[in-house]
Formats: C-alpha cells, sequence, structure tokens
C-alpha cells in the first residue's frame, strides 16, 4: 500500500471521470436534438390536405419546415405576410402569417426556419413561433 | 522509534540493463529524542533515504516501522506526527514572517482561538530566534533566517518526526551553526522528537546523537560521531569521503554489517567496546535488543491533536490569495491592464457602432438589371458587415481565453513546492482546489462582465445582454479551468504557461471562425475549441437580427444553438476541475 505522500489517484476516480464524459456526450446529444427542432414533437402540416380543403384542418397546430420564398403584404396590426416554400413539397407554395409579436425576427427571402403553425379561421396559416435553421 | 528494515529502491535501469539501485538494504534504528546526521559524497542517496521516510519515495523492499506500526501496511503517520523540510526554505516572500507561521498554524491545527494561535506562534518564532524579524516580509530573509522559519513552520505540529534536507547547505558558518543548533534544540524539546538531518557539511557532526555515512546507496557506518575517525582510521571528518574511494561500496557495506551491532551498543552505552572497520567484530547485544523502544522513556503531549476543518482551510488558503495578489504590484497591474485594456482593443474596430444594413425581403423587382445591382449590393454589404460583427465576437473571444490562460496557467504549478509541504502537513487537496476556483471566479468573472459591458456599450450588439455575458463568462470559465488543470499536471510553471500557450493559439484557426476547417477536422477538433463554443454562442444570442443572417452568409462554419455551447462549455470547465483535482491529488515533489 502507497504512503500518504506518494499516493497516486485510485482508479475509482479514473471510472468515475470516464461515466462523467459519458454523460456529458449523452446530455450534450440529447440537448442538441431537442434545441435544434423545438417543435419536433408537433405532426408535419399535410400540404396536400391543407391545400385540398384548408378549412378541414382549423384550430390545428402543425409543424412546418419551410423557406421563405417572398414578402407579400405587411401590416402594422396584422403582421407580415410571407409566401413560404414547404420542405420535401417544394411544388406547393403557402401562404404564411407572421404575426407582430414575432416582429423582432429578421426574415430574409431564403432563409430556412422551423414554424409552429396554426391553421386559424378561413384556413389562414399563422405562424406562433418560429426558429431559424 | 523509527526504524528502517532492509529498505532498497530502484529508479530504472542503467545503460547494461541493471538495475539502478539508489539504496540497498539499508536498515537502521533511530530511538526517540536523537539527531542524526546523514552524510555521503553526492549520489549516495541522502536525499532519497529521507524522502523514503517521509513517504514520498515507495521503495521496491523493505519496510519503514514506527513505534512497531508498518507504516505502508499498517497506516502512515498522521501529518501532525510529521515534519519534513526540504533543501530549499519554501514560503511566499510576500508573506512576513509572522503570517507564514500564522498561516501555517491556521492550515495545520485546529481548535486554536486567536489568542491561542498567537501566543504559540511567537513561541516558536522565538524558539527558532526570529521573534525580533516578525514583521518583515520573507523574500528579504537571508539564507539561514529562511531555513529557520521553514524549521519553524514545521514546529506548527510539534511533530514527533522531523526530516530535514540540506537545511544548512550553501549557509555561511555563522547561520550553520545556527540551523544546527536549532535542530539540536528540536530534537531535545517536545514529545522526544527524532530529528534526521541530510547534510553535505562534515562540520559540527559532534552536536549530533550518531551519523549515518551514506556511500553508492548503501550504509556504511551509523555510530556515534567520535568513533568516525576510529572506524575509518582518519584524522578528521573532512578526510572521511576521500577514504570512502579508497574501497568499494560493497566491501564498506560488508564491513558494517559485521560491526553495526557493536557501534549501535555504543550509542547506548559510551563504556562499550568499539571496533575498526577492518578488525573482526567482537560480541555485542543484537540491534533489536540494543534499541528495545520499552525502554524509550517518552514524553507524551496531554491534549489529543485536532486538525482543521475543510472550510477552515480552505478560507484561510482563500485570504492568502488575496493578499497575495494585493501585495504583488506587478500582477496586479497586469491584471488591470488585461482588464481594461483588452475591451478597448476590440471597440477600436466599432467605435461608431455595427453599421446599419438592408433586406433583401421584398418582391422581385422587374427591373432584371436592378435586381442583379441589388443583390450585388447585398452580397457586398453582408461580406463586410458580417466579417465585422463575427471578428469582433471571436476577438472578444480570444481574448478572453487569452486572460483565461494568464489566469491560471502558473497558479498551481507556480506553488507547487509549498503545496506539496502544506499537502504533507494535511492540506485537503480539494480545500486547495476550492480556494483557487474561487479565487479565479472572482477574477473571470470581472473580466468578462467588463468585456460584455464595455463592447456592448460602445458597439450595440444587439440580442440578449444576459446571454451574452453569460457566454463570455463560460469561454473565461472554460479556458481558465482547462490551464488549471494543466498547471496541475505540469512539472513546472513554464511547461504549464508554454503549454496553456499553444491551447490558446490553436483557438482561432481550429474555431474555423476565420477559415472552414474540413467537415472531418473540424468534427473532430471543435468540440475541444472553446473559443468556436463562445463565438458561436454569442452569435446566436443575434439569432433573430439581420447581423446574425449575414454572419451566417458569410461564414462557411455552422453555427451551434446556444444551450449546446453552454453546455460544452461547461463540460470544459468540469473536465479541467477534473483534470486540477487529479493534478492536485498526485504527488509531484520534484
Amino acid at each position: 500500500m502507497p504512503r500518504r505522500a506518494s499516493s497516486r489517484t485510485h482508479p475509482i476516480w479514473l471510472v468515475v471521470a470516464l461515466v462523467f464524459v459519458a454523460g456529458a456526450l449523452a446530455g450534450g446529444a440529447y440537448l442538441w436534438m431537442a434545441v435544434s427542432d423545438p417543435y419536433r414533437t408537433l405532426p408535419e402540416i399535410d400540404v396536400t390536405t391543407y391545400l385540398d380543403n384548408a378549412n378541414s384542418l382549423r384550430g390545428n397546430v402543425y409543424k412546418l419546415d419551410g423557406t421563405i420564398d417572398s414578402a407579400l403584404a405587411w401590416s402594422p396590426d396584422q403582421g407580415r405576410l410571407f409566401s413560404v416554400l414547404a420542405e420535401g413539397n417544394k411544388d406547393n407554395i403557402l401562404p404564411l402569417l407572421i404575426p407582430p409579436a414575432l416582429d423582432h425576427i429578421n426574415i430574409q427571402k431564403g432563409q430556412r426556419f422551423y414554424f409552429k403553425i396554426e391553421v386559424g379561421d378561413k384556413g389562414i396559416l399563422k405562424a406562433d413561433d418560429m426558429r431559424k435553421i | 522509534m523509527l526504524e528502517i528494515r532492509d529498505v532498497s529502491l530502484i529508479a530504472g535501469t542503467m545503460a547494461d540493463g541493471e538495475p539502478l539501485m539508489l539504496l540497498r538494504e539499508i536498515s537502521a534504528h533511530f530511538p526517540r529524542g536523537h539527531l542524526c546526521a546523514i552524510v555521503g559524497p553526492s549520489g549516495s542517496g541522502k536525499s532519497t533515504f529521507l524522502k523514503v521516510i517521509a513517504g514520498i519515495r515507495e521503495p521496491e523492499d523493505g519496510s519503514v516501522i514506527w513505534e512497531g506500526r508498518d507504516l505502508a501496511a499498517e497506516g502512515d503517520l498522521d501529518p501532525h506526527e510529521v515534519g519534513y523540510v526540504p533543501q530549499f526554505g519554501i514560503s511566499f516572500d510576500l508573506l512576513t514572517v509572522a503570517e507564514s507561521m500564522d498561516t501555517a498554524l491556521r492550515l495545520r491545527v485546529g481548535g486554536l482561538d486567536r489568542h491561542a494561535r498567537r501566543e504559540r506562534a511567537m513561541e516558536i518564532l522565538h524558539d527558532a530566534g526570529l521573534d525580533e524579524i516578525a514583521d518583515r516580509r520573507t523574500g528579504v530573509l537571508s539564507g539561514g533566517q529562511k531555513r529557520r522559519l521553514a524549521l519553524a513552520i514545521e514546529m506548527a505540529t510539534r511533530p514527533v518526526l522531523l526530516l530535514c534536507d540540506e537545511v544548512t547547505s550553501g549557509l555561511d558558518t555563522k547561520s550553520e551553526d545556527e540551523i544546527v543548533d536549532l535542530m539540536r534544540r528540536l530534537s531535545l524539546d517536545g514529545p522526544g522528537r527524532t530529528v534526521l538531518s541530510v547534510t553535505h557539511s562534515l562540520r559540527h557532526l559532534e552536536l549530533h546523537d550518531s551519523v549515518i555515512v551514506l556511500y553508492e546507496g548503501r550504509i556504511v557506518y551509523h555510530g556515534a560521531p567520535d568513533l568516525i575517525r576510529h572506524y575509518f582510521t582518519i584524522g578528521g571528518p573532512e578526510q572521511l569521503f576521500d577514504c570512502l574511494a579508497l574501497r568499494a561500496p560493497e566491501e564498506w557495506a560488508a564491513s558494517w554489517r559485521k560491526h553495526r551491532a557493536a557501534y549501535y551498543a555504543s550509542l547506548v552505552n559510551a563504556d562499550m567496546p568499539v571496533v575498526r572497520a577492518d578488525d573482526e567484530p567482537v560480541e555485542s547485544p543484537a540491534v533489536e535488543e540494543t534499541f528495545d523502544p520499552a525502554n524509550e522513556v517518552l514524553i507524551q503531549d496531554s491534549a489529543p491533536f485536532k486538525r482543521p476543518g475543510w472550510f477552515t482551510q480552505f478560507a484561510v488558503l482563500l485570504t492568502r490569495q488575496r493578499r497575495l495578489l494585493v501585495r504583488d504590484h506587478g500582477q496586479l497591474l497586469l491584471q488591470l491592464a488585461l482588464l481594461f485594456g483588452f475591451p478597448c482593443l476590440v471597440v477600436i474596430f466599432a467605435w461608431d457602432g455595427l453599421p446599419d444594413i438592408q433586406n433583401l425581403t421584398g418582391p422581385p423587382s422587374r427591373n432584371v438589371v436592378q435586381q442583379i445591382v441589388e443583390n450585388a449590393a447585398f452580397s457586398l454589404q453582408a461580406v463586410k458587415v458580417g466579417g465585422l460583427v463575427s471578428g469582433l465576437v471571436m476577438f472578444q473571444v480570444i481574448l478572453l481565453t487569452l486572460m483565461g490562460s494568464n489566469n491560471s496557467a502558473r497558479e498551481i504549478a507556480g506553488q507547487r513546492a509549498i503545496f506539496e509541504k502544506e499537502k504533507f502537513a494535511g492540506l485537503r487537496p480539494s480545500a486547495f482546489l476550492a480556494s483557487k476556483t474561487v479565487y479565479l471566479s472572482f477574477i473571470l468573472a470581472a473580466q468578462s462582465i467588463w468585456m460584455a459591458l464595455f463592447v456592448n456599450t460602445i458597439c450595440h450588439f444587439p440580442g440578449d445582454l444576459l446571454s451574452q455575458v453569460g457566454i463570455l463568462l463560460a469561454v473565461n470559465a472554460a479556458m481558465t479551468s482547462m490551464c488549471l488543470g494543466i498547471s496541475a499536471q505540469m512539472k513546472t510553471a513554464d511547461h504549464a504557461s508554454l503549454v496553456s500557450v499553444y491551447l490558446v493559439g490553436f483557438q482561432l484557426p481550429l474555431s474555423g471562425a476565420v477559415l472552414a476547417l474540413p467537415h472531418f477536422v473540424g468534427s473532430i477538433t471543435r468540440p475541444f475549441i472553446a473559443a468556436f463554443w463562445g463565438w458561436s454562442g454569442y452569435l446566436e444570442t443575434m439569432r433573430d437580427t439581420r447581423f446574425y443572417d449575414v454572419v451566417q452568409m458569410t461564414s462557411q462554419t455552422h453555427l451551434t444553438q446556444f444551450a449546446v455551447c453552454g453546455w460544452v462549455l461547461m463540460g470544459h470547465v468540469l473536465a479541467g476541475l477534473l483534470l486540477a483535482y487529479f493534478g492536485v491529488r498526485e504527488s509531484r515533489w520534484d
């Protein structure tokens, strides 16, 4: 048994360190997944169904992965209206209203976002939240 | 009684493949209340012998026994029972003699109130002849005074075993006389103290109760000092080393084994007959009979020893750290220069704030040429502003990593010798590391908060200021912590500084902020580059702004979410602290 002044690190500490590193990596991976797609628990909007009958989806909340195509209109009370290309369904353009509550977010043509959207009255798509990708 | 039984120590192998033996089958006995000088030519294993007794080095064979207890197998001496004074007196130059003594008492002895502590400190300093210079800083003490202070500090716990390694080397005659006299008094003082003194000097041997002569790792004499002339047939001690060279070490050792019992007996009874090295041995009691511990008269301390608590040690170290910083004007000025100078370097590049930029969000123009011109202007603007924003953020981050490295690279390695001494005397490594962590936390918090506030005030970075402060704190903490870990793992402060400088130097190129790394290289190196996570995390605080967009457009390195950046940087902090903890637990005497 080594004496006090020459004692070395007990192997159990190395095991503890390895467990710590493994835990940190696992936690990091989980965090990365969680924050990179905050709306991953929401269902993706079915673009075809929406275009066929928007009213049928009223009141539902979906996730939309889309790219800004163009700014269509703006009103200080209503917010900004954009045309958005849905990922994986680029032939279909969706109109999306970004309410004034999200005015602090800079939006440019060609930018891709995750949107948390709600199908409102008359089938109008309104973003409740959004995150740049 | 201290007994060394058949101790051998090997230090690697020689060129011919034979083991390099620093100590060979060393056996010796030392009663309580005994002063022994250990002499021998350079390289004879004197200091190694002392380190084996102290437990600093582990012998391959043999055992060190205290009061019948094998210290390796049955439990070591308690820190307060043993004092070890290394070759060079080590103390903080900026503390006074009284402060050094007071700190030693507070770190080593518990249960003393201020009055009792002061009284004991003055008593020890008086015994060591240092009471009249108690207010003097140790940096201005003479060599002899420093050695006396080192001895005085070891007396804080009133140890029963005191090991002194060349405490008289390099001293003038008067100082040497004083130190030997002090050791002599210490051996007679207290609870039957055994004092072993390694020395090069052959003067004053007569003041010791016994003398060990080591020659190439072997004991070739251990007996009364006045019998050395007789045993080696020399005119005086000054001829001893020349005499040793006349015979092979193994011959001297064999001769000593024959006569050892007689000389040990003569240590106890001055009338016993003694013999010369080349005589036939005479009848004498066995060594074990001569040194029967039951015959020793011990004076025991009445009050049981109380070790100070973890928090007391932590608080004492933190107070000392603050005191040292305040008194070290050079270090203080450097810290202030970094604190206020570095943020100024950043704002030079955006003195008027960040420039305005316009979006391309409108519907496509009907005029194609105009559209192309607009796109080109926007791209040019994006490159310019994106580069500026990215550069300013990275500049802050790099300067903070530099400050982090400067904060801690020398912090443990630079004090290692003193720390090892204090750890040997009972300081808990966790208390030491905690004091360093808290001290550095104050410094890095001041640096990071001031950097964020000052730069933000001048340059008007958009985004959440609190998050920006947080990520700058995290990146500074990450680098400070990693460099603290390096400092704890390196042998010298210079090595620690060098490795830390390399670590900072790699931050910018491997962050991918300036030049994008190949994907494969980036994914391997990036987890370890704090600057990337600080840069990315800071830019993420501006995620919803157009500045973030233009940086994204111009940088080929993908930015990572704020929370992930914070997580990775916290991982760096904890990894650095783990590295530091393992480092301070390890014994690193040389």
